[in-house]
C-alpha cells in the first residue's frame, strides 16, 4: 500500500478545500454532500456527538451561518492507498484562544471521496 | 505570524517607538500581542473592496 | 425615589433638595463599604448647592426638570475641582478639573446634583471593574460576583439605589454590560450624540457616552437633558438635540422589529439569552436578522482599541508601569505596537460594515440582542465556557456589545430577571440618531413588566 501517491493526494485535497469552503460560507448543499450517506457516518461536534447522515444534515439545517471564519494553522492530508485518507488541522477562530483541531476521515465512494467520520475539538489549556 | 517572529517584532518595535521592555514586560506583551494578531488574522484574510475609503476625513 | 419624582417633589415643595441628596449621601454611607462603586464622594459640596437651589425655589424661581435630583458620575468625567483618576493611581498627581465636563455642566443646569465619582476599569479598558487600585466593584444582586465594566461603579451605584442617575462611557460595551450585569437600564446613544469634552479619552475612533438609571423615563430625562453638540469634540455631531421623552408612549407602535442571529446565537449561553428569549414570549416570535461578518466587526473594534488606546496611552502606562493596573498594562504596550495595515484594515472595514447595517434598516427599525455572552460571572474568575467553547474571560464579556458600537449605533440596555434569577439584559439596536426607538422599545418592555430594574435586594 502507498502512501500519498500524488494523484490522490491532489484529489483528497480538492475534496477537503471543497469542504472548507462551504463551511465557512455555510453551504449547508456542499456539506451534506460531502458527507457520506449512510448511518456508518458519524461526526463529534464542539458541543453535540451525531450518528448517521439524517442527524448530521439536521445539524447542518440549524447551525448559525455567521461566526464561522478561521484560521487555518497548520493542514495534514494523508493518502494510504488509491481509496482512503485522513486529513487533520489545528485552526484558530477567535474569541476561542485556544488551538481548534479537525480530523476526518475520507473513503473513496462510487459517487466519490465522501468523509466518514469527523470530530472537531478545541484543544485544552 | 510565528512566535519567534513576534518576539523580535515586539521587542525591535517597542524600541523603535521608545517603549523598551524590561524583561519582564515583554513575555506578557508578547502574550497579549499573539492574541492580537490572531484576532486580526480572519480581518486581513477577507476580501474588502479595493474603492472602500476609511470614514475620517479631516476639515480643516 | 426615581429620578423624576424626586424632580417633581423638588419643584411642588414636597421635598427639599437637601432632603433628596442628604438621601443620597446617606445611602452610600450605609451602603457603599459593601458595593464600593464609588471612588470619592462630594457630600458638603453637594449639600451647599442644593441649599441654593431649595433657596432658589423659595424665591419663587421656576426650578428646571431635574431639580434636586443626586447624580453619580464615572471618574473619568471632569468635575471641577477634583482630579479625574480615571480608575488609575497614576492619575493621581494630576491637576484638578477646572471645569465639569459638558455633559455635567448640561445635567447642574437641569437642577441635577453631582454627589460623587464612581470606580471603573483603568482607563477604561476592561469589562469587569476588577480595579487593582481602588478595589473591585461588588455587584448589588450577588456580591461575589463583578458589576461588569468598565463603568460598573455607576451601574452599581444605581442598582443597589445609592443613586436614581450615573453617567458611565462605553467604546465597546463599558454602559452595556454593566447596565445587564446589574440589573439596570443603560443607553449609549449614537456615537457623536454626546460631547465628550471634560472627559478622559480611552478610544477616541470608539468612545461614548453613557447614563444608567432605573426606569426608561428616568433614563430618557437624563439623556435628554445632556444632548446638543459642541465643536470641543469633533467628533460630536452639531445636530440639534431630539428630546426622547414625549416619543417614550408610543412603544413599538409600528415598529419592524428583528433579533440578531448567528454570531450573537453562538457566543450567548442559555443565562446570556435568557433576557431575549422573555423579551421574546412577550413580543411573539421575531424574525431573524443576520449581520455579515460580525466576527470581522468584533475583530477591527479590538484592533482600534489597542492602536488607539495604546497610543494614546501606551507612554504613561510604560513610564509607570510598576503603578499601573496589572489587568491592562500589557494590552497597552501591546497596542501601541500595533501594525499601521492592521489598524487601517479595521478602519476601511468599519466603512464596509457600516454599509451593510444600513441594509438591514431598509427592513427594520429595532434590532435586538443578548447584550452579554453570560450573566454575571465571580469576581476573580479567568475563563468562561460559552456553548462548549472556553474563552478568556474578561475581554469577551463585550463580544455581543463591541460589534454594535464598532457601527456607532445606539443602544437600550434593559435587564430582565425572574425571581431568583440574575439579571440577563436585551441590547435594543436601532438606525443612527433613532435612540427614541430604543427607548420606546425599552419602555414598552418596562411597561409590561418584562424588563425591571427594582433597587437591589438588602439595599431598599
Amino acid at each position: 500500500m502507498e502512501i500519498n501517491l500524488p494523484h490522490v493526494l491532489a484529489e483528497v485535497t480538492a475534496a477537503f478545500e471543497r469542504y472548507e469552503r462551504a463551511l465557512v460560507s455555510n453551504d449547508v448543499a456542499v456539506l451534506n454532500e460531502l458527507f457520506w450517506h449512510s448511518p456508518h457516518t458519524l461526526r463529534y461536534g464542539v458541543g453535540e456527538n451525531l450518528y448517521g447522515h439524517a442527524e448530521v444534515a439536521a445539524y447542518r439545517q440549524a447551525r448559525s451561518p455567521a461566526s464561522l471564519a478561521r484560521t487555518i494553522l497548520r493542514t495534514v492530508i494523508t493518502t494510504y492507498g488509491h481509496d482512503f485518507a485522513t486529513a487533520n488541522i489545528e485552526f484558530h477562530r477567535p474569541p476561542a484562544e485556544s488551538v481548534g483541531r479537525q480530523s476526518q476521515t475520507w473513503v473513496r465512494m462510487p459517487e466519490g471521496w465522501r468523509v466518514v467520520a469527523a470530530h472537531v475539538s478545541f484543544l485544552a489549556r | 505570524m510565528e512566535e519567534a517572529d513576534i518576539r523580535a517584532y515586539v521587542a525591535a518595535a517597542a524600541n523603535a517607538q521608545g517603549l523598551a521592555l524590561g524583561a519582564d514586560q515583554l513575555e506578557p506583551v508578547v502574550a497579549v500581542f499573539t492574541r492580537t494578531a490572531a484576532i486580526a488574522a480572519p480581518l486581513l484574510e477577507f476580501d474588502l473592496p479595493e474603492d472602500t475609503e476609511p470614514a475620517p476625513v479631516f476639515r480643516p | 425615589m426615581n429620578a423624576l419624582a424626586i424632580a417633581a417633589a423638588v419643584r411642588e415643595g414636597r421635598l427639599r433638595a437637601v432632603e433628596a441628596v442628604g438621601e443620597a449621601l446617606a445611602r452610600i454611607n450605609r451602603h457603599d463599604g459593601t458595593v464600593n462603586a464609588f471612588v470619592r464622594h462630594r457630600g458638603e459640596q453637594a449639600l451647599r448647592e442644593a441649599a441654593a437651589l431649595d433657596a432658589a425655589r423659595a424665591r419663587g424661581e421656576p426650578l428646571p426638570p431635574l431639580a434636586g435630583v443626586p447624580f453619580a458620575v464615572k471618574d473619568n468625567f471632569d468635575l471641577r475641582g477634583e482630579v479625574t483618576t480615571a480608575g488609575s493611581r497614576v492619575n493621581l498627581g494630576r491637576t484638578p478639573a477646572a471645569a465639569d465636563a459638558l455633559v455635567v455642566q448640561r445635567l447642574r443646569a437641569a437642577g441635577a446634583i453631582p454627589v460623587g465619582a464612581t470606580n471603573m476599569d483603568a482607563y477604561a479598558y476592561g469589562f469587569t471593574t476588577e480595579n487593582s487600585d481602588f478595589g473591585a466593584t461588588f455587584n448589588p444582586r450577588d456580591l461575589a460576583r463583578t458589576a461588569g465594566g468598565s463603568s460598573g461603579g455607576s451601574a452599581a451605584a444605581v442598582a443597589a439605589g445609592m443613586v436614581p442617575l450615573a453617567l458611565g462611557t462605553d467604546t465597546n460595551g463599558s454602559v452595556r454590560v454593566p447596565a445587564a450585569l446589574c440589573g439596570v437600564f443603560g443607553l449609549k446613544p449614537t456615537y457623536g450624540r454626546l460631547p465628550r469634552s471634560g472627559t478622559f479619552a480611552f478610544v477616541h475612533g470608539l468612545d461614548h457616552l453613557g447614563c444608567f438609571a432605573r426606569g426608561v423615563a428616568d433614563l430618557t430625562a437624563c439623556y435628554d437633558a445632556m444632548q446638543g453638540g459642541d465643536a470641543s469634540d469633533p467628533a460630536c455631531d452639531p445636530r440639534a438635540a431630539q428630546p426622547a421623552g414625549a416619543q417614550l408612549a408610543l412603544g413599538v407602535q409600528g415598529l419592524r422589529l428583528a433579533r440578531l442571529g448567528g454570531y450573537f446565537e453562538q457566543w450567548a449561553d442559555d443565562s446570556g439569552a435568557r433576557g431575549l428569549r422573555l423579551a421574546e414570549k412577550h413580543l411573539g416570535e421575531l424574525p431573524v436578522a443576520q449581520v455579515p461578518h460580525t466576527e470581522l466587526a468584533r475583530a477591527s473594534a479590538f484592533l482600534i482599541t489597542a492602536a488607539e488606546g495604546g497610543a494614546l496611552h501606551g507612554r504613561t502606562v510604560r513610564a509607570h508601569y510598576d503603578r499601573f493596573e496589572p489587568h491592562s498594562r500589557d494590552r497597552f504596550l501591546a497596542g501601541a505596537l500595533t501594525p499601521a495595515a492592521w489598524y487601517l484594515r479595521a478602519q476601511r472595514f468599519r466603512s464596509w460594515f457600516r454599509h451593510q447595517l444600513e441594509g438591514l434598516f431598509e427592513q427594520f427599525d429595532v434590532l435586538l440582542a443578548p447584550a452579554t455572552p453570560v450573566t454575571a460571572t465571580l469576581l476573580g474568575q479567568e475563563r468562561m465556557d460559552v456553548n462548549g467553547i472556553a474563552l478568556p474571560l474578561r475581554p469577551s464579556m463585550g463580544l455581543l456589545t463591541q460589534p454594535i458600537s464598532f457601527a456607532g449605533l445606539p443602544v437600550a440596555v434593559a435587564p430582565v430577571a425572574g425571581p431568583g434569577q440574575a439579571p440577563s439584559g436585551v441590547q435594543i439596536i436601532a438606525a443612527p440618531w433613532r435612540e427614541d426607538l430604543c427607548l420606546r422599545v425599552a419602555a414598552h418592555l418596562e411597561n409590561a413588566a418584562v424588563a425591571s430594574a427594582p433597587i437591589a435586594e438588602g439595599f431598599a
